[in-house]
């Protein structure tokens, strides 16, 4: 089951890091989701480093939708960073540029925090 | 327009998001067969996979014993994918396109299938036929240039 989609984590400072690799897509989102859930409780500083994630669909990007306000209300973010072109034209038609952070590395990422 | 058509492959699956990657797999290898670069094939992809995941998730209400037949045709240089169902009916081509603004600022959730869906094809069609039995087809174009 949901073995289209690989999810690893790591604290940074106080910074959560995701690695995703694989598809996220209406099958893997329901992983992804109880992944944040868990995190969100003891983390909401959030950076998502997708140089391994081969497809997203809007399953996928509604994951992060239904995080983005609680997080925000409590002083946390969704960031992203090392998209493949592939995912950052999906995530351009809907906007997301517009709605979070994204960076081309993960330390910037991680540095945007500090400041 | 259906002078000149020609079938190319159908697949046939069962409604469960675990098939959809095998969906993305049949549409992309078609695809880039009939032509299609890579970026234009995975644009195809993802209209199939968001119209498939409303499938599962909205017609079908995950129940897994239904099918999906995802059918693909050509007339010269244009491709078509039918998407067949045989749920009661649900024409996407009347959903209103979502407020791109709204869904921005209030940081909406789902809904945007059907936008991708339609922002990546060059038509989108819908027709039911009822023999006694209801069947749905979605028709998606998507011209070789």
């Amino acid at each position: 089951m949901n073995d289209n989609l690989k999810i690893n984590s790591v604290l940074k400072q106080d910074i959560t890091c995701f690695y995703l690799a694989g598809q996220l897509d209406a099958h893997s989102a329901p992983l992804l989701e109880k992944e944040i859930e868990n995190v969100i409780t003891s983390n909401n500083k959030l950076v998502f480093n997708l140089s391994n994630l081969d497809y997203i669909s809007s399953a996928g990007l509604g994951v992060f939708m239904s995080f983005i306000q609680d997080i925000r209300e409590n002083n946390g973010d969704i960031r992203f960073a090392e998209l493949n072109e592939k995912v950052k034209n999906v995530m351009d038609l809907l906007g997301f540029n517009h709605i979070y952070d994204i960076t081309d590395t993960e330390q910037e990422a991680i540095d945007k925090y500090s400041n | 327009m259906n002078t000149n058509l020609n079938h190319i492959a159908k697949f046939k699956t069962f409604s469960k998001t675990e098939n959809l990657e095998s969906i993305r797999s049949f549409v992309f290898e078609n695809s880039t067969n009939f032509g299609f670069n890579e970026y234009k094939a995975e644009e195809l992809v993802l209209a199939v996979d968001e119209a498939c995941t409303n499938l599962i998730k909205h017609a079908y209400k995950y129940n897994a014993e239904d099918s999906i037949i995802v059918e693909i045709n050509s007339n010269e240089n244009i491709f078509i994918v039918n998407i067949i169902d045989f749920s009661p009916s649900f024409d996407p081509r009347f959903v209103e396109d979502p407020d791109m603004k709204e869904y921005r600022d209030e940081y909406k959730k789902g809904g945007l299938g059907i936008f991708i869906m339609k922002s990546l094809v060059d038509s989108v069609d819908y027709q039911i036929t009822n023999n006694g039995r209801i069947k749905n087809i979605l028709t998606l174009t998507k011209q070789l240039s």
